[in-house]
């Protein structure tokens, strides 16, 4: 089960949010994103100074609790994607890498979109979608 | 990593993306910096205009090079130029870089055998050309990208024989910008 998924820019700004099956829908979305956020930020600080060799730069793949899996990705650019899942979900990174791309080549080419604003464009979401819910276990 | 498998990189990344006419490309580019010369009052703030409308570029290029070339976090500033030299350029351009003129760890030129924005081009040796550097663009679109993933960069147009790009990595202290002549023969 894939249950949704959080893009952030460098800035810390949420620029998408989708879920699919998500039981206890928060109430308050912009709070979720800014804890979410603080958290990634906190956590590779932490990993870095925690590093036991000298050139931890604090990036991880994904991190597991009880009720689900966050699967991570950081461009260089410092555009952050995570992909909460089942914890039975294997590695999903290359569809995180899929959105990325897909990002790229509707939101990032398209002139009319300004840097570091929420996405709004309903190919990006499309693309997204058709990506995630192919994966085999996104519906259980 | 060696310079050969960023070649292959390079090879393989020109060959996922699409191409397009090089000729058409290059009148394209011409008649923008046309346009901007005619715009601007002076060889300096056509430059100025270039450099930006590069920058423009160079934030959003950044992302489409590092989401087809696959290329995660860079470690040091010699790999990230040999990266742009032979990734980059040819990915974008089918054109390779060379790498050359270190002085200490934090400045470096590109060198180029062709220029690969301006191969039909000559410019008239007039006051609004004399001091236009011609693909200022390119410098615009490096400073774009190169910000976006680190520290700010200054980098700017030398010219001797054959075509170099200077970069200058700056932490909190501007450097000085040169300008330079350039002559009909060189663009």
């Amino acid at each position: 089960m894939i249950y949704n998924l959080y893009v952030f820019d460098r800035a810390g700004t949420c620029l998408y949010y989708a879920d699919w099956h998500r039981r206890n829908k928060s109430e308050n979305l912009e709070g979720e994103f800014k804890l979410v956020y603080g958290m990634l930020f906190l956590l590779k600080r932490f990993l870095t100074a925690t590093s036991p060799s000298q050139d931890g730069d604090g990036s991880f793949d994904h991190f597991l609790t009880d009720t689900y899996r966050l699967h991570y990705f950081e461009s260089a650019t410092g555009v952050k994607f995570c992909l909460l899942s089942h914890p039975s979900v294997p590695d999903l990174r290359d569809h995180l890498l899929g959105i990325y791309q897909a990002m790229v080549d509707t939101v990032v080419k398209n002139p009319l979109y300004k840097l570091g604003d929420p996405i709004e464009c309903s190919l990006f979401k499309e693309r997204v979608d058709q990506l995630i819910s192919s994966h085999p276990r996104f519906a259980q | 990593m060696a310079t050969s498998s960023y070649k292959r990189l390079g090879d393989q990344a020109f060959s996922k993306v699409e191409h397009i006419n090089s000729e058409l490309f290059m009148l394209t580019y011409g008649a923008l910096v046309a346009q901007v010369v005619k715009d601007s009052e002076d060889a300096a703030e056509a430059n100025r205009q270039l450099d930006q409308m590069g920058y423009n570029i160079g934030v959003r290029l950044v992302d489409e090079f590092l989401a087809r070339s696959g290329i995660g976090k860079i470690s040091t500033f010699r790999e990230t130029a040999e990266i742009i030299a032979k990734v980059g350029f040819k990915m974008f351009l089918n054109v390779i870089a060379t790498v050359g003129n270190w002085s200490g760890d934090k400045e470096y030129s590109l060198l180029f055998d062709e220029n690969p924005l301006a191969e039909f081009v000559e410019l008239p040796r007039d006051d609004a050309t004399k001091a236009l550097f011609y693909s200022n663009l390119l410098c615009g679109v490096l400073r774009g990208a190169l910000e976006s993933v680190s520290a700010p960069f200054h980098v700017y147009f030398f010219y001797t024989l054959l075509l170099l790009i200077r970069f200058y990595f700056i932490y909190l202290f501007i450097c000085f910008i040169y300008s330079l002549r350039c002559s009909s023969l060189l663009v």
